[in-house]
């Protein structure tokens, strides 16, 4: 059982929900967000592994190349440039495909990879929890996303994942059981939400609404979720004190009022998803 | 030596397009022959590499210098692997009024040739 936590909209409360969520479930926590991954500040799990991701990426051995450009006319994303005196690969634009190696007529190219982030996994007592790490300057979050699902075993998974509805997101929710959408009853909320959900509802993920900040007037979001036919499952109210204990880096649910809170969430969630 | 000055639109009279890979169109002014060259920029609808795939539809022209408001890191490489010199625009200024400005050799160096 995978259960991804989407917002659309950035700072609308996914890492908060998902890492309380995960903790009153007792469920593997996976954080998605890898340009940004925050969740280990309120787990504080105790690392027990590292390990690199690698993106595969041309080395053109240049006393075999011709500079015929039969590799600069196939790539798809003008990662190689065939001016000059010889082919320059653009390593950060290259996808990975595969293809120049196989349409070179001359054995010229060769794969070597290239290391783009890593991988780190911990446990909170019994808490499972991993991470992905992109390293700052590489523009693509996907393979370190995809290496980091293809590391979970069964039980359940809670996905934190990043914001916006980019192919981050989507590799994200594909392939999960079910979406919880975070958002804010304003109208920036209401709009990346909707976003969010037409992700899903191109993925075929069923998915709930939790309003984070709510202050009593939640028709915003009420209004979007009965038009689209998303049941709100969660209403967190707008707090100073939940402000403060993140800030602090706390856990919500050590405050007994938003352990209840996040243990009917939780309850609501059981029941959606069996 | 051809002079290619980057273009928001298909005449020497439209403005000139600050922007290198982005830019909607390439005009390409030759000493040979009295009518420019005017081309649309594969990089202007490039979904990855605009800087990358323009410099090589320039460096395929077989262009000398590139006149444009701003190169980005990736156009840098590649003009400088192409050894393209690149001079900046004067701002707001028509294709041809750019084109006349770096004949009388009153633009600013923005990428010297790589030897």
């Amino acid at each position: 059982m995978k259960i991804a936590v989407l917002s659309g909209k950035g700072g609308t409360g996914k890492t908060t929900v998902a890492v309380n969520l995960a903790t009153v479930l007792a469920c593997r926590y996976v954080d998605c967000d890898v340009e940004a991954p925050n969740g280990f500040l309120f787990l504080q799990p105790t690392v027990e592994s590292k390990q690199d991701v690698l993106l595969q990426v041309p080395e053109i051995d240049h006393a075999l190349c011709t500079r015929c450009q039969e590799c600069v006319n196939h790539c798809q994303f003008n990662a190689l440039l065939g001016a000059g005196s010889r082919i320059n690969l653009f390593e950060k634009l290259c996808h990975s495909c595969g293809l120049c190696t196989l349409v070179c007529r001359f054995e010229a190219i060769k794969e070597k990879p290239r290391v783009i982030g890593y991988l780190e996994y911990g446990k909170r007592g019994q808490q499972e929890c991993w991470r992905g790490v992109l390293t700052p300057g590489e523009p693509m979050g996907v393979p370190i996303i995809d290496a980091l699902k293809d590391k979970l075993a069964d039980g359940w998974s809670m996905l934190d994942a990043p914001p916006g509805s980019s192919c981050s997101v989507v590799a994200t929710a594909i392939d999960t059981d079910f979406a919880i959408l975070v958002t804010e009853p304003t109208p920036f909320g209401v709009h990346d939400l909707d976003m969010a959900t037409q992700v899903i509802k191109k993925l075929g993920v069923p998915g709930a609404i939790v309003i984070n900040r709510s202050v009593g007037d939640d028709r915003l979001i009420e209004d979007y979720a009965a038009t689209n036919g998303i049941p709100v499952i969660g209403r967190l109210p707008f707090s100073l004190g939940a402000a403060q204990a993140i800030a602090r880096g706390e856990l919500l649910v050590q405050l007994p009022k938003w352990r209840a809170r996040f243990e009917e969430l939780g309850n609501r969630v059981r029941e959606l998803v069996g | 030596m051809k002079v290619l000055v980057t273009s928001q639109g298909p005449t020497v009279d439209a403005l000139a397009d600050e922007r290198f890979g982005r830019a909607a169109y390439f005009v390409i002014f030759d000493g040979q022959s009295a009518e420019p060259k005017i081309m649309k920029n594969p990089g202007f609808s490039s979904d990855h590499g605009a800087g990358v795939v323009a410099s090589q539809s320039v460096a395929e022209e077989q262009v000398d210098v590139v006149i444009t408001g701003h190169l980005g890191p990736n156009a840098v490489n590649s003009l400088q692997a192409a050894g393209i010199t690149a001079y900046r625009l004067p701002s707001q200024s028509t294709v041809k009024a750019a084109f006349d400005a770096f004949a009388a050799g009153e633009l600013e160096l923005l990428l010297a040739k790589q030897s």
